[in-house]
């Protein structure tokens, strides 16, 4: 023994780290709590700025009780803000307009980031030097649930202070336990998506099939509380996660019973996780997918054709979403109008978001719609320009380009497929709010429609642009680009309806620029140059892209 | 015999910011020959390659393959050239034989028959998606894909990354098959043992510089000759005769390393009556390593 002890060679000293087993929970808190915190200031500012709105459009109780007798009774806006409650105190006004889109940005924030860190890491092969070291699966499982929670504890921190600091404006007046269990609503949601995005990235052995299948979920979900909220069926709310977190109601009367569903749903899915992240082998899932096929070689002749047949299941299923989005909301148009139409109130919001001036309330209405729809293209436009450079980044764009494809010929095939995309989008967009739209409204023809899906096109192709230019000049910045020039957009529209913002600022943004109609006939010159300047950027962003390097991660 | 080379450049350069990845390297390979490319991490290799094929931009010089300028005529210089990396990054939801079908059709041609015939000597169950490839069986899609082109050209960048050696074995008979048909290879590794019995010439990068290129012949002179003696008693003293280095004794055996003349080191052998005496030439590791040091990394600067 000691003989054996005296072979082995005397190791240096070696330095003793801080607790290994949480090295990958820190790493996940790390590499997360900067997103989560500009999420809570986003939702910060755009509560500030409508609480302070609200105010200003509802002065008193009165107009507040003129307005609440109005907007509860339009299904459009319920189907997409929630069904209203208490919107006689400017706290419920405010809840109705904030809440589930908060709540749903959220969810989206979460999802994406956690199936990013559950399953796009082992994806890309970095899981398993982690697993490597002093951990378990399940213990790194479970380490990124904590490292996840924990920058969702920021973003509820960081959004509790700056609602509880809106709660205080003196018009405002929101009492600060009640701002801060708003911001625990959205901190739920978002623990409820981490917790769905984790046990989907344990289910299926790919990150695109988890974040698809965690994004139906919410998608189900938001159109179950829809169905809820402006159908008789009110159970609904009861079966679904946005269900809970709309009946918590953490302005008015909060209704603290609808948290322990929430819990026991992250508890229930965290739980699975880590007990299937012990039970299957790296790299699989626990739903068995089909490893081997025969080879179906339709559409893999060209760099472009491999685009079509690699991007065409999640190109067809935003197609869809596009046609089922205009659908849906323009079926509401009548109810919409009848419920709305003698409102001044509404008139005034209608007015500030979509510009709708002395136009029939029915197009103001779908031009709310048609923004909608316009921001949903948006989303996919960057997204998608967002994969040309994860192509470049990941090596994959080198098996293309070391062969007898130029780069420009490989850009303009990926860009113009995100743009026959957006061109379908904007035209399945606008046939789908035909068909929902079913003869309600006699002054608003197929050709008006048409002309606003095709004015929805135009922002989208904007981005694809910005997002192309990024990818020549600062192309590990492709997506943010994107998401920053979409970002800004939206939130300078939404402080303009509801504070006097500088006209300068509005001009920065995208959607100033765009008229939404049909609240209002398309202006075709500002379309026109803004497409000219689309395709400029486009022209720059390639020329730069065909001059410098390609670039890794 | 002076044809023009397939693949020339000329003072190529390339700087990251400040730093320097190549450094005006001139190099010709002509048509048929194997030449390989050796240095240790971060020599160059791969930025010489990326440059060549116009995937990365030289600060100065230029880059040919068959006399056309593959920073301005990229897409025309590359159709006689397939291309191994030494990592393989393909789409996870297609099979390899998926793969291998779109990485032929955007080459131009193939020859299917050799395909086939590549997919079995290299064992490979094309049947399988992507993601569920190890690193050596994605690496055998960019082999077989590159190889049943028949390029005129093969461009490899350590291009054995991830094979076992049994599958080292099938790739050095396919490189020794390409250069019987009359196709020209430049073979960027650090197996030495692999540039060793394929290569015709080879360079050797040191920080960006190209600093020898020749045949294996050409650059014995690099280091020394090692000489082994075995004596019935004690060898005699080598530490002072002209050109020996690092003598080293084990009883009654001696070896030393030679430069210049062997002459006064074989005297002095022969004179104390040796049993067995060897000399030999260094292998390419010597050699490498006399460039590099023990250590591998690169020795301080030669104040000449």
């Amino acid at each position: 023994m000691s003989a054996i002890a005296a072979s082995i060679p005397r190791r240096p000293a070696l330095h003793t780290l801080r607790s290994p087993a949480t090295v990958i929970g820190r790493l996940v808190g790390r590499r997360t709590w900067r997103s989560a915190s500009i999420w809570a200031v986003i939702f910060g500012i755009y509560t500030v700025s409508k609480a302070v709105g609200i105010a200003d459009v509802y002065p008193n109780a009165a107009a507040l009780r003129t307005a609440a007798a109005q907007l509860a009774s339009d299904p459009g806006l319920n189907a997409l803000v929630g069904a209203p409650r208490n919107l006689d105190s400017l706290a419920g006004m405010l809840q109705w307009n904030i809440a589930a889109i908060m709540v749903t940005l959220g969810a989206i924030w979460a999802l994406l980031a956690s199936t990013k860190y559950f399953r796009g890491e082992e994806d890309a092969g970095r899981w398993e030097i982690l697993l490597s070291g002093q951990t378990t699966a399940r213990g790194a499982a479970l380490n990124v649930l904590a490292g996840l929670f924990a920058s969702t504890i920021v973003l509820f921190a960081v959004s509790a202070v700056l609602f509880v600091g809106m709660g205080a404006v003196k018009t405002v007046n929101v009492a600060p336990g009640s701002s801060v269990l708003l911001a625990f609503e959205i901190a739920l949601g978002c623990g409820m998506f981490i917790a769905i995005g984790a046990l989907m990235s344990e289910l299926l052995p790919s990150r695109g099939r988890a974040a698809g299948l965690a994004a139906g979920i919410l998608g189900v979900s938001f159109l179950l509380r829809s169905m809820g909220d402006i159908t008789s069926a009110t159970w609904l709310l009861n079966v679904t996660p946005l269900g809970w977190l709309e009946q918590l109601s953490p302005l008015t009367h909060a209704s603290y019973f609808w948290i322990l569903p929430s819990l026991a749903l992250i508890v229930g899915c965290g739980g699975l996780t880590v007990f299937f992240a012990g039970r299957r082998d790296l790299g699989s899932g626990v739903i068995a997918v089909s490893d081997s096929s025969k080879p179906h070689t339709r559409l893999l002749n060209s760099p472009l054709a491999a685009a079509v047949r690699l991007t065409r299941t999640s190109s067809v299923i935003w197609l869809a979403a596009f046609a089922v989005v205009g659908a849906l909301y323009a079926s509401f148009t009548n109810a919409a109008v009848s419920s709305l139409a003698g409102s001044g109130a509404a008139k005034q919001i209608f007015q500030h978001i979509v510009h709708s001036g002395n136009t029939a309330f029915a197009r103001a209405y779908l031009g709310l719609a048609f923004l909608i729809l316009l921001m949903l293209i948006c989303v996919y436009a960057a997204n998608a320009v967002g994969a040309i450079r994860d192509e470049e980044a990941s090596g994959r764009a080198d098996n293309f380009l070391v062969r007898p494809v130029s780069r420009m010929r490989w850009l303009a095939g990926r860009g113009a497929l995100i743009g026959l995309v957006v061109v379908c989008g904007g035209l399945l967009g606008a046939i789908g709010s035909w068909l929902g739209l079913g003869g309600q409204s006699s002054d608003i023809s197929f050709t008006t429609l048409l002309q606003a899906g095709v004015n929805a096109m135009v922002p989208a192709l904007f981005i694809v642009a910005a997002g192309i230019v990024a990818l020549g000049l600062w192309p590990r910045h492709t997506i943010v680009v994107a998401y920053a020039v979409l970002g800004w957009s939206f939130l300078v529209v939404m402080l303009s309806s509801g504070i006097n913002v500088p006209v300068w600022i509005q001009d920065t943004s995208l959607l100033h620029h765009i008229v939404f109609a049909p609240a209002a006939p398309p202006d075709w010159g500002s379309d026109a140059v803004i497409l000219a300047i689309a395709a400029a950027l486009c022209a720059a962003g390639a020329v730069r892209f065909n001059r410098r390097d390609l670039q890794g991660e | 015999m002076t044809s023009a080379p397939v693949l020339h450049t000329e003072r190529l350069t390339k700087y990251y910011r400040s730093v320097v990845g190549l450094d005006s390297l001139d190099l010709d390979v002509h048509q048929g020959e194997v030449v390989g490319y050796l240095g240790p991490n971060g020599a160059g290799k791969t930025t010489t390659i990326r440059a060549i094929l116009g995937l990365i931009k030289p600060t100065s010089g230029s880059a040919e393959l068959f006399g056309i300028n593959t920073q301005t005529h990229t897409v025309e210089s590359h159709k006689r050239v397939a291309y191994i990396p030494g990592e393989a990054t393909f789409w996870p939801g297609l099979t390899g034989m998926e793969t291998l079908h779109l990485l032929g059709r955007v080459h131009g041609s193939v020859d299917l028959a050799f395909r086939d015939e590549l997919i079995k000597r290299f064992d490979f169950d094309s049947s399988r998606k992507v993601r569920t490839y190890s690193k050596g069986n994605r690496q055998k899609i960019n082999l077989i894909a590159a190889l049943a082109t028949r390029a005129d050209l093969l461009i490899m960048d350590e291009p054995t990354s991830g094979l076992d050696p049994i599958m080292e074995q099938a790739f050095r008979h396919s490189v020794v098959e390409a250069k019987g048909r009359g196709q020209t290879i430049f073979l960027s590794s650090h197996i030495l043992e692999e540039l060793e019995s394929l290569c015709d010439r080879i360079g050797i990068l040191r920080a960006g510089k190209l600093v020898e290129l020749g045949t294996l012949a050409e650059m014995r002179h690099l280091s020394a000759l090692t000489v082994e003696a075995t004596f019935e008693g004690q060898p005699p003293s080598l530490d002072l005769v002209a050109g020996v280095s690092d003598v080293k004794v084990e009883g009654s055996h001696v070896t030393c390393n030679v430069r210049g003349a062997i002459d006064p080191v074989l005297r002095v052998i022969a004179d104390h009556h040796p049993i067995t005496f060897l000399s030999r030439q260094p292998s390419l590791e010597e050699l490498f390593l006399s460039l590099y040091g023990e250590s591998g990394h690169v020795p301080p600067a030669n104040p000449q």
